[in-house]
C-alpha cells in the first residue's frame, strides 16, 4: 500500500471510529428531525415500489412537495438509518450511520486531494483542518444532506482537475463523465450544490479568456494545456444533461410537469427567499476559531499568490489547478453572501465550500513553513499544525456535544453571539442533554410540553430509552406538568412556561459558556 | 608610594576595561554585519514573520479561551448565590442579572425573587421594588463607567461570591404603586418579550374595527396613573393607539409603533387623589397586532 493510500484509509477509518463512537451523544436538530423523518418514509415507499408502484410514486411525489426538494438525501440517511438500527448502533446513533460513512470518506478524499496538492504533509494535515472546530464536528455527526454535498463537491473537483490533467483524451473523458455524474448526485442532494456546474464552466470561461489573452500577448506560450481548453470539457458537458436528469429523478413532485419544477429549483436554491438572520460570510467568520480563520484565509492567500505567479510565468497548468480550487472554495462564500444559498443554520449553507478552503490552508501551512526555515521545515509545519489546529480541537472536545451553539473568539464565543441575540442552537438539539435530568426527576406519569423540539425527534428519544416510558406528552401548557424548552430565535413560548406554571425559575438546564440553551420549567409538586 | 602604585594599577585596569569593551563592542558590530550580510532573503523573512505571527495567534487564541472558561461562575458561587439570597432577601427585592445571557442566575435565585436580565438596567422604573440584587459576571462584561443605577440609590453593598460581584442597591425613592391595573380588573396577564427583555403584560388584543377596551372597576387614585405599553410583534406595521380614560375627563392618547419599544405615559391625577374614578385602557392597533400594556396606580 502507498503512503498516500495509508494515509487516507487512516483517516477515514479514524474518522469513521470516532464518528460512529460519538453519533448517539448529539441532540436532534428540527433540520436533522426533518430530513430523517423524510428519509424513513422516502426508503418506505422505495421499498414498497415493487409491489405498489403507483402508491409509492404518489407518496414520493407527495414527500418532495413537502419537503421542496429532490430526495437523494434523504433515501441514502433512511437506508443507512434503518441499516444502523438493526446493525445495533441504537434509534439516535444508528440513524447516523450514512452520516459516519460520509465523514469517513470526506476525510479520505480530504487526505489524497491534500497529498495531491502538496504531498503527505499535507494530506496528514487537510483532514484535521476541516474537522477541528466544534461546527464541523457538529455538522459531521448530523444526517442531514450537507455533509453528503461537501463530499460530493469536494470529489467532483477533484475529478474534474485530474481529469483536466490527464494526458489521454480517453482518460480525460472517462474523468469528465464522472465529474458530471458527480455533479448530478450533488445536485439531486442540495439543490443549491448545482452551482458546481457554475464552478466548472466559470473555470473553463477564465481558461479560454486566458487562452485568448495569452494568444494576442505571448504567442509562444500556447503549450499543452490550451489544447485541452479548446473543446468543451466533458464534465460541463455531462453536467448540462445528467444535473435537470438526477434533479427531476429524485425529485417525483415534478414528473408530470418537469418546467414547472425550475420555479422550485430555485427557490430550493435561496432565490427569491427573505435574507437570513445571520450573513452566512459573517458567520463563516465568527463561527470558527479564529485560528482556524486565520489558515483558511492563508490557504486562499496563499493559493491567490500561486495563481498570480503562475500567470506572470504564463504556467497555464499551475494556473488552471489554482484557479479551480479557488472557484471550488469561494464560490460558496460568493454565492451565500448574495442569498443564494439555502436559508439553514449555522454553516450548513457554506459546508461544501470549507472542504476546499481546508485543503488550500492545509497546503499553505506547509509551504508557509518551508519557506521559513527549508532545513527545519517539518518541526516548523508541526508546530503550526498544532498551534493552529489544536484551539479548535479543544473548543470542539470541551462544547462537545454542543458544538452547533460554539462561535468563535471574534465574537466573543456563545456569550457574544447570545449578546447579539444571534441564534443559540439550530433547532431543539441541546434538549438532549437534559433528557437525564427529567427522567430521574420528574413525577411519575407527567405530562410533557416540549417547546422548540421536533415531534420526531421526542419519538426518536422515547425509542432509544432517553425519555422515561411513563412521562406523557402534553397536547399544549395548559394540561402539562413540565415543560422542556428549546432556547431558539423568540423566547414567548417559554414565557407562556412561565405564565402556566407561574415560576420564571428553571429546575434543570444545559448552558454553554453559562449561556442558556434548553431549560425545564415545572408546576409545584412535578419535579422531585 | 603606596598611592601612586594604587593609582598606576587603577589607571591600568581602566585600559584594559577600556580595550575590553572596545573588543566587545567591535566583536558585536562584526557580528551584527556578518549576520546582516548572511541574512535571508525578503522571502524568507517574511515567512518567518508570519509564521512568528501565527504561533502567537495560536497561543493567544489558546489562551483568550483558557482565561474565558476561567472567569465564568463555577456551580460553587451559583450555590453561594442561592445560600446570600436564601438569607438575605426580602419582599420587595429584585435580582438584575448582568450581562443578560447569565441566565443561569434564574436556577440559582430563590422562586420567590423576580430576575430582570437586561443590559439597559437604568433605565427600568422598577415598580414595587425596593431593592436590587445586581448579579454581575463582571469578568466577562463591562458595568460601565457610572454604577447601575447610580443617583437611584440611598445605599449600595457590593460583595464579591466568587466569580460573581452581588452588589445590593437599596433604591433611595421606590416606586411603590397603590394598585396594578390588571391585578384590579382581575384581567390575566401574560409574560411577553419586549425588546429583549420579560415583562409582565396585560395584553389588548383590538380586531380590525373593533378597539380593545378594559373598564377597570372603581379604585381610589393618588398623583398619577402611570404605566408602559409596547406593541407587539415589534415588526408589525403601523401605529397602535392606547387611550387612558380617568372618569369623565379628557383621555391620554399614547401612540405606539413597533419601533417604540417600551413606551411610558403617565395621566396625571392629583386633582382626583381619593376620589374612585372608572378607569378604561383602550387600544386599537393594526391588524394581528396587541398591546402590552403595564399600568399602576402612583399613590
Amino acid at each position: 500500500m502507498t503512503g498516500r493510500a495509508r494515509i487516507a484509509l487512516g483517516w477515514g477509518t479514524a474518522t469513521l471510529a470516532a464518528a460512529l463512537l460519538l453519533s448517539g451523544q448529539p441532540g436532534l436538530s428540527g433540520v436533522e428531525a426533518a430530513a430523517m423523518s423524510a428519509g424513513e418514509r422516502t426508503a418506505g415507499w422505495l421499498v414498497a415500489a415493487p409491489r405498489l408502484p403507483a402508491e409509492a410514486a404518489r407518496g414520493l411525489a407527495g414527500l418532495s412537495s413537502e419537503r421542496g426538494r429532490p430526495l437523494l438525501a434523504e433515501a441514502f440517511h433512511g437506508f443507512a438509518g434503518a441499516g444502523g438500527e438493526r446493525l445495533g448502533l441504537g434509534p439516535v446513533g444508528g440513524l447516523r450511520l450514512g452520516v459516519a460513512l460520509v465523514a469517513g470518506l470526506l476525510s479520505a478524499a480530504l487526505a489524497l486531494g491534500g497529498f495531491a496538492l502538496g504531498g503527505a504533509p499535507v494530506a496528514l494535515l487537510a483532514p484535521a483542518a476541516f474537522w477541528f472546530t466544534p461546527r464541523t464536528l457538529a455538522l459531521g455527526l448530523l444526517a442531514t444532506p450537507d455533509l453528503l454535498g461537501a463530499l460530493l463537491w469536494l470529489v467532483a473537483v477533484q475529478v474534474f482537475a485530474r481529469a483536466l490533467g490527464n494526458p489521454t483524451p480517453l482518460t480525460r473523458t472517462r474523468d469528465g463523465l464522472w465529474c458530471g455524474l458527480l455533479c448530478a448526485a450533488a445536485a439531486a442532494v442540495r439543490p443549491d450544490l448545482v452551482s458546481l456546474w457554475l464552478v466548472l464552466a466559470l473555470h473553463w470561461g477564465l481558461g479560454r479568456f486566458h487562452l485568448r489573452w495569452l494568444a494576442h500577448h505571448h504567442r509562444s506560450a500556447a503549450a499543452a494545456w490550451s489544447v485541452r481548453l479548446r473543446r468543451t470539457p466533458t464534465a460541463i458537458g455531462a453536467g448540462l444533461l445528467l444535473i435537470p436528469a438526477a434533479v427531476l429523478a429524485c425529485w417525483p413532485a415534478h414528473w408530470r410537469a418537469p418546467l414547472a419544477g425550475l420555479g422550485a429549483l430555485l427557490s430550493a436554491v435561496g432565490w427569491g427567499q427573505a435574507s437570513p438572520t445571520v450573513n452566512p460570510a459573517l458567520a463563516l467568520l465568527a463561527a470558527l476559531p479564529i485560528p482556524t480563520v486565520a489558515l483558511l484565509a492563508l490557504g486562499l492567500g496563499h493559493a491567490a499568490l500561486r495563481l498570480a505567479r503562475a500567470l506572470r510565468r504564463h504556467d497555464g497548468d499551475a494556473a488552471w489547478l489554482e484557479t479551480l480550487w479557488l472557484l471550488a472554495g469561494t464560490v460558496p462564500l460568493l454565492l451565500a453572501a448574495v442569498g443564494l444559498a439555502p436559508r439553514l443554520p449555522g454553516l450548513a449553507p457554506l459546508l461544501h465550500g470549507l472542504a476546499p478552503l481546508a485543503l488550500l490552508g492545509a497546503r499553505a501551512l506547509v509551504a508557509l513553513a518551508t519557506q521559513a526555515w527549508p532545513a527545519r521545515r517539518l518541526a516548523v509545519t508541526g508546530a503550526l499544525g498544532l498551534l493552529l489546529l489544536y484551539p479548535g480541537l479543544r473548543a470542539a472536545v470541551t462544547t462537545f456535544p454542543l458544538g452547533g451553539s460554539a462561535w468563535g473568539e471574534p465574537l466573543g464565543g456563545a456569550a457574544g453571539a447570545a449578546w447579539r441575540g444571534w441564534p443559540r442552537q439550530d433547532g431543539g438539539e441541546a434538549v438532549r442533554g437534559l433528557l437525564g435530568d427529567v427522567a430521574l426527576h420528574a413525577a411519575p406519569g407527567a405530562r410533557v410540553a416540549w417547546l422548540g423540539v421536533a415531534p420526531w425527534a421526542i419519538e426518536r428519544y422515547r425509542r432509544a430509552g432517553l425519555v422515561r416510558a411513563d412521562l406523557v406528552d402534553a397536547a399544549g401548557l395548559a394540561e402539562a406538568d413540565l415543560a422542556v424548552v428549546a432556547e431558539g430565535g423568540g423566547r414567548d413560548a417559554e414565557y407562556d412556561a412561565w405564565t402556566a406554571f407561574g415560576s420564571s425559575r428553571p429546575v434543570a438546564g444545559v448552558y454553554l459558556d453559562e449561556v442558556a440553551l434548553a431549560f425545564v420549567y415545572t408546576r409545584p409538586g412535578a419535579w422531585r | 608610594m603606596a598611592a601612586r602604585l594604587l593609582v598606576r594599577l587603577l589607571v591600568h585596569l581602566r585600559d584594559v576595561l577600556v580595550a575590553q569593551l572596545r573588543g566587545w563592542r567591535e566583536g558585536g558590530l562584526a557580528g551584527l554585519r556578518r549576520a546582516w550580510a548572511a541574512r535571508p532573503p525578503k522571502r524568507q523573512l517574511a515567512a518567518q514573520g508570519l509564521v512568528a505571527a501565527l504561533l502567537l495567534l495560536g497561543l493567544a487564541s489558546l489562551d483568550a479561551r483558557g482565561r474565558f472558561v476561567h472567569r465564568l461562575p463555577s456551580p460553587r458561587d451559583w450555590a453561594a448565590l442561592t445560600a446570600l439570597l436564601e438569607r438575605d432577601a426580602r419582599p420587595g427585592d429584585l435580582v438584575a442579572i448582568l450581562p443578560p445571557w447569565l441566565e443561569q442566575a434564574r436556577q440559582a435565585v430563590p422562586a420567590r425573587l423576580p430576575v430582570l436580565g437586561t443590559s439597559a438596567l437604568d433605565t427600568e422604573w422598577l415598580p414595587g421594588v425596593r431593592r436590587v440584587w445586581l448579579v454581575a459576571a463582571t469578568a466577562v462584561t463591562t458595568v460601565g463607567a457610572h454604577p447601575p443605577l447610580e443617583g437611584r440609590t440611598a445605599a449600595a453593598d457590593a460583595q464579591q461570591v466568587g466569580r460573581l460581584q452581588v452588589t445590593r442597591l437599596d433604591l433611595a425613592a421606590p416606586v411603590l404603586p397603590s394598585a396594578w391595573l390588571a391585578e384590579r380588573a382581575g384581567a390575566p396577564t401574560r409574560w411577553r418579550d419586549v425588546d429583549g427583555v420579560a415583562r409582565r403584560c396585560l395584553e389588548l388584543s383590538p380586531v380590525p374595527g373593533m378597539p380593545a377596551r378594559l373598564v377597570v372597576p372603581p379604585l381610589a387614585l393618588g398623583r398619577a396613573l402611570a404605566g408602559h405599553v409596547s406593541l407587539r410583534p415589534a415588526t408589525a406595521a403601523g401605529t397602535a393607539r392606547l387611550l387612558v380614560r380617568v372618569g369623565d375627563g379628557a383621555p391620554l392618547a399614547v401612540e405606539v409603533t413597533g419601533r417604540s419599544g417600551w413606551q411610558p405615559f403617565r395621566v396625571d391625577t392629583t386633582g382626583l387623589a381619593g376620589a374612585s374614578p372608572p378607569v378604561t385602557l383602550e387600544a386599537d392597533a393594526p391588524p394581528g397586532a396587541v398591546l402590552c400594556v403595564e399600568a399602576v396606580v402612583l399613590p
